[in-house]
């Protein structure tokens, strides 16, 4: 099996990542309190700070702790909204946003480890991993 | 379809409610990135939500416009018409979860039926999936 690991993007310092790690989720807590934490929006983005606090924590890079964090927020998601569906969507909208906020986002990556292919944007594969829902009319 | 006010609310009292609202919508949509839907989403809302304001907005004409460019505008959000009135469904969510005094501006089929809230009605009615502009005007 695959293993997961997450890397920072070269020439990228630790203390800089805790920055952007710290900005992300202070985006996540800023459009959370500007809605009720009963509205479906404030519990994504609730959420969504939980999952990016993993970044900031350096013994949570490795292998096995990214998947199943993963699998958490996925879970996690389904759970906001209508239906699993409508959670699923909402959750990338809320992605979407972060990524468009703070753009330094993409200095996390995920890399499989001992693997020599690219690594990927976190946050597109946390979009990627919230399914695809479809772009038609359903 | 005429948009009416609950009994008992004034013009004054329901135009700080929309002033209220309107802001609301708007300081939310600059929390985020400009070009994210949920601002996008936001704004759209803030442009209804400030209509109740005006005193124009009971005429028929006005409200159908209002609706029209609503309706539209929502639709247009996400990839499908479909992602954009679920988006929409959960902008409006928040803003009634704020706004508890949302369901003093309400529209009504005519002199004699119950009226509800517009924004439940209009939440209502972007969730069907064969919403026409006919079945609000």
């Amino acid at each position: 099996m695959m293993n997961w690991e997450i890397v920072l993007m070269s020439g990228v310092t630790e203390e800089q990542a805790n920055d952007i790690a710290t900005a992300m989720i202070q985006k996540c807590g800023e459009i959370a309190s500007t809605m009720p934490a009963s509205s479906s929006l404030s519990r994504a983005f609730t959420g969504l700070m939980n999952f990016v606090t993993i970044l900031a924590r350096k013994d949570s890079r490795k292998g096995g702790v990214v998947e199943r964090e993963m699998e958490k927020f996925v879970e996690l998601a389904e759970t906001i909204g209508r239906d699993s569906i409508e959670g699923r969507l909402l959750m990338k909208t809320c992605v979407k946003t972060l990524n468009r906020a703070i753009a330094d986002a993409k200095v996390f990556r995920i890399k499989v480890e001992n693997d020599f292919m690219d690594s990927v944007p976190i946050l597109t594969v946390l979009y990627r991993q919230l399914g695809w829902v479809k772009a038609v009319e359903y | 379809m005429k948009f009416v006010l609950k009994n008992g609310v004034t013009r004054e009292q329901a135009a700080e409610l929309a002033k209220a609202m309107f802001e609301k919508c708007y300081s939310t949509s600059q929390t985020m990135a400009v070009n994210s839907e949920f601002s996008h989403a936001f704004r759209i809302l803030s442009g209804l939500v400030g209509a109740f304001a005006n005193i124009e907005f009971c005429e028929a004409e006005t409200f159908v416009q209002h609706v029209r460019l609503f309706s539209a505008a929502s639709q247009g959000l996400g990839r499908s018409r479909e992602e954009g009135r679920i988006l929409m469904h959960y902008c409006i969510n928040a803003i009634c979860e704020t706004f508890p005094d949302y369901s003093i501006f309400r529209v009504r089929n005519d002199s004699y039926s119950a009226s509800i809230p517009i924004l439940i009605y209009l939440d209502n009615w972007l969730a069907c999936e064969d919403s026409k502009l006919e079945d609000i005007v």
